[in-house]
């Protein structure tokens, strides 16, 4: 066992042959803002990938299935896209490891500084959301001039036609049922025309050609028998 | 020499900053025996104290640069030798410390103002020195560095990196586990 002058005098020695070497200051500086460059680039991917997921939701009509009772939260929860919400999950708890390297962040809980990632996470992407972002690039990806990122967002338009889920133009009106027809020309799968039976207590007395209709219901016989319509307005 | 002795910890490791080999000498002095004292206390018996110890004094010398001169240097130094520790204990498969701390999830303020008294100090002391051992890594650190190495609750949630409202609910479950231990030998 080495006694206290032993260990000091071992350890003076070791600097006084420079096998012990000081960094500098600039070391830290730059460590620190290499942490600080990975936390935003992080938090940018976490920002990027979220508004992603609310845009991907409002643009494929997926949202409106929750409007179409049991039937429509089940279909809801087979076309979310939870890659892309596990790509967040991950993103947060990675900033979250992060942010605890810096010397702030242990004064408060760690649950307080998951929420407020969140809590910056959800409203950062919800501020992109108004931004033209993510129509621009799926419009890239639409015309194969989005290297990387195109498959991913020509996922957008996939056809949901296997899930019961339907969405188009409104060619045809008759008092029991109309047409929807899809062609973006983007030679993706969603493209077709559908002929819809409403469900009890709906009106086609409502709707109009040129309309954009979203249904979700079950192909029998060339017909589809909706339990669901979303008449999408002009804002939307 | 004497010049050195009179100066602040803070003080001696601004010298240091600028390579000041004497003014590290005299940081050595004041903190090897209570990072020896904390090691004793805190690893089990067998560990290579020593060398852990010597090992955090290299890192305290390695980044001394990084250390900010307004504020005290004390949590700075016990902050790098409760990571060795800590290490050290991870490696010793017989006390493996909790990945992750439930404690440190939520705020915990009940227990952020508890100032122990003189009386219950030494109550404690005696308490600690019958049944340290029996506590967990987590609970025996924090009653080391209150009862012990006379750091404040400020001072142990910057060692620990925890927030302060931690420290205080660990110290009021160690002092509990500590009770229990005592009175049932």
């Amino acid at each position: 066992m080495l006694k206290e002058p032993d260990i000091q005098e071992k350890i003076l020695a070791k600097i006084r042959l420079g096998s012990v070497p000081m960094h500098s200051r600039a070391y830290f500086i730059f460590r620190a803002a290499l942490a600080g460059a990975a936390a935003l680039l992080v938090l940018a991917g976490a920002l990027f990938v979220l508004s992603f997921l609310f845009f991907s939701v409002h643009e494929s009509g997926v949202g409106y299935l929750l409007e179409f009772g049991e039937h429509g939260i089940r279909a809801f929860a087979v076309l979310f896209p939870w890659t892309s919400l596990l790509l967040f999950v991950v993103f947060i708890l990675i900033l979250e490891m992060l942010v605890r390297r810096f010397e702030f962040s242990y004064r408060f809980p760690l649950l307080r500084i998951f929420l407020w990632i969140l809590i910056i996470g959800i409203a950062g992407s919800m501020l992109i959301g108004f931004t033209p972002l993510h129509a621009s690039l799926l419009s890239a990806a639409d015309k194969d001039e989005l290297p990387l990122l195109g498959p991913w967002y020509e996922q957008v338009h996939d056809s949901h036609v296997e899930q019961g889920v339907y969405r188009g133009d409104i060619t045809a009106v008759a008092p029991a049922y109309f047409v929807i027809s899809h062609n973006d020309t983007d030679n993706d799968s969603d493209e077709g025309t559908w002929s819809i039976v409403p469900p009890t207590g709906f009106s086609t007395g409502t709707i109009a050609v040129g309309e954009k209709a979203y249904v979700a219901g079950q192909l029998k016989n060339g017909i589809v028998y909706a339990y669901g319509i979303h008449i999408v307005s002009d804002s939307e | 020499m004497e010049a050195l002795r009179q100066k602040t910890d803070e003080e001696l490791a601004t010298l240091v900053q600028g390579k000041n080999e004497e003014a590290f000498g005299v940081l050595m002095n004041r903190y090897l025996p209570k990072l020896l004292r904390y090691g004793r206390k805190f690893l089990a018996a067998d560990a290579p104290i020593e060398d852990v110890v010597q090992e955090a004094f290299i890192r305290v010398y390695q980044n001394i640069r990084s250390f900010d001169a307004s504020r005290p240097f004390s949590p700075w130094i016990y902050r790098i030798a409760h990571n060795l520790f800590a290490n050290a204990l991870r490696h010793d498969s017989r006390h493996p410390l909790i990945a992750v701390d439930l404690d440190t999830l939520s705020a915990h303020t009940a227990y952020e103002i508890d100032p122990a008294g003189d009386e219950e100090r030494e109550q404690a002391k005696a308490m600690v020195d019958r049944g340290l051992a029996a506590l967990t890594p987590a609970y025996r650190e924090v009653i080391i560095l209150y009862y012990l190495e006379h750091l404040s609750y400020q001072e142990i949630a910057e060692v620990l990196q925890v927030p302060v409202g931690t420290v205080g609910i660990r110290l009021h479950r160690a002092r509990e586990a500590l009770r229990k231990h005592v009175e049932g030998t």
